[in-house]
């Protein structure tokens, strides 16, 4: 019975130990974020990064999403692609974490990747607003027209009124040969920005 | 000679003429929508409203979308929905114009028809952001926390660092007795927002 006693005691007092461990790496955790949060605030990025060091080997999605976001910002876009590639193997689905490896792509002007990572989000969101208007962008700029048509439709779909996509619509169809079609969109565009001056040339052409 | 100089004197005349009327009501619904920008920037809604009314047609998605907008910051919440039923009922895809009438709805306490609007946005965009983190509210705040961990679940796994989803995760899941689960959502929102305190009696923090 004393043995007994003695063991639930052991058992009870790692417990206790246990659990006090665990608050305290959860308050160590918060204050190391917070901490971060500040340098964030005062631009000191590499100082925020370091506030967070005593934590990169704690392998969860939340500590390398923002281990990431703040090697974007401290511009070592190397490191940002490497945690944020760590936190989609931990959240494959995560769309914030594929938007920020997009920038970091991007900034490396590794546009076949960021294309890629595009076209996965769409396949988790097929209407994923920002996805699809950054690929008819993409496309357009290499003067793939055709491609970037079914992205700028899709947009332009859920986004009737909305200028950029409407102008973007303008030119990808003024471009294919559909003036009629890249008038009509350039007049909307007109609507929401009635001072814009860039269609003059082809509405008086019209 | 002379008589075909007169006719093709006769045709240009009449072409600058249909060109010139036909560009009329452009530049009118442009004028008009200036001014209405213009009055709404200087907080004059019902003014913007009124700027709009010489040009308005009832089958522009652009002006009842417009006129929606500026009828809801002018409080005629009814006079809103109306025009925002007439731009969806042109365009049925357009998430913009769904996104849009749920407000005049939601400060005239219809919340069966703001749940069918965003319901309707799901089955265009299945994982729209702010459709499902609405729904998921929504059902909350009625004790539906079945609905609301079926809206939030697609909104957390897409957005899993985001401080209202894991915040709300946490009291769905502890509203359902699950509150190991509660208490890593609310860890997870500490992270994204370690000043909150809202957590703190759950948690057990002093």
């Amino acid at each position: 019975m004393k043995n007994l006693v003695k063991k639930i005691s052991i058992v009870g007092l790692f417990s206790l130990a246990s659990l006090y461990n665990y608050a305290q790496n959860d308050i160590e955790l918060r204050n190391a974020f917070k901490q971060s949060y500040v340098d964030e605030y005062n631009l000191k990025y590499a100082k925020a990064i370091e506030d967070l060091a005593p934590f990169v080997n704690v392998n969860t999605y939340e500590v390398h999403v923002r281990l990431a976001w703040l090697s974007y910002c401290n511009l070592k876009f190397n490191d940002a692609a490497t945690h944020y590639k760590k936190a989609i193997e931990f959240s494959p689905k995560s769309l914030e974490a594929r938007m920020g490896y997009v920038y970091t792509l991007a900034s490396l002007e590794k546009w076949d990747a960021v294309i890629d990572q595009y076209k996965i989000i769409l396949g988790i969101e097929p209407t994923h607003a920002v996805a699809n208007y950054n690929l008819a962008l993409i496309y357009y700029n290499r003067a793939d027209y055709k491609s970037a048509l079914p992205y700028i439709s899709t947009y332009i779909n859920c986004y009737p009124f909305n200028f950029e996509g409407v102008n973007l619509a303008g030119w990808i169809k003024f471009n294919l040969g559909y003036k009629e079609e890249a008038i009509a969109y350039f007049k909307k565009a007109l609507l929401l920005s009635p001072d814009e001056k860039k269609y003059d040339t082809i509405l008086k052409a019209k | 000679m002379e008589v075909l100089k007169k006719q093709v004197g006769l045709v240009g005349i009449f072409i600058f003429i249909s060109l010139y009327l036909s560009a009329q009501p452009d530049n009118a619904t442009r004028e008009a929508l200036k001014k209405s920008y213009d009055s709404e920037y200087q907080l004059k809604f019902q003014k913007a409203i009124d700027d709009l009314q010489a040009v308005y047609e009832p089958t522009s998605y652009e002006l009842n979308l417009r006129i929606g907008w500026l009828s809801y910051k002018a409080g005629k919440y009814t006079e809103s929905v109306n025009y925002y039923k007439k731009a969806i009922a042109k365009m049925p895809l357009s998430i913009e114009a769904k996104l849009g009438i749920v407000y005049p709805l939601g400060a005239l306490e219809k919340w069966d028809l703001v749940v069918d609007y965003y319901l309707s946005i799901i089955k265009i965009d299945n994982f729209n952001a702010v459709a499902n983190y609405r729904l998921a509210l929504i059902y909350y705040n009625r004790a539906d926390y079945g609905n609301a961990w079926k809206f939030l679940k697609k909104y957390i796994n897409l957005y899993p660092f985001d401080y209202d989803g894991n915040s709300l995760a946490g009291w769905v899941k502890y509203s359902v007795g699950k509150k190991e689960e509660a208490y890593v959502f609310f860890k997870k929102a500490l992270l994204v927002n370690p000043y909150d305190t809202s957590f703190n009696k759950v948690l057990g923090i002093k």
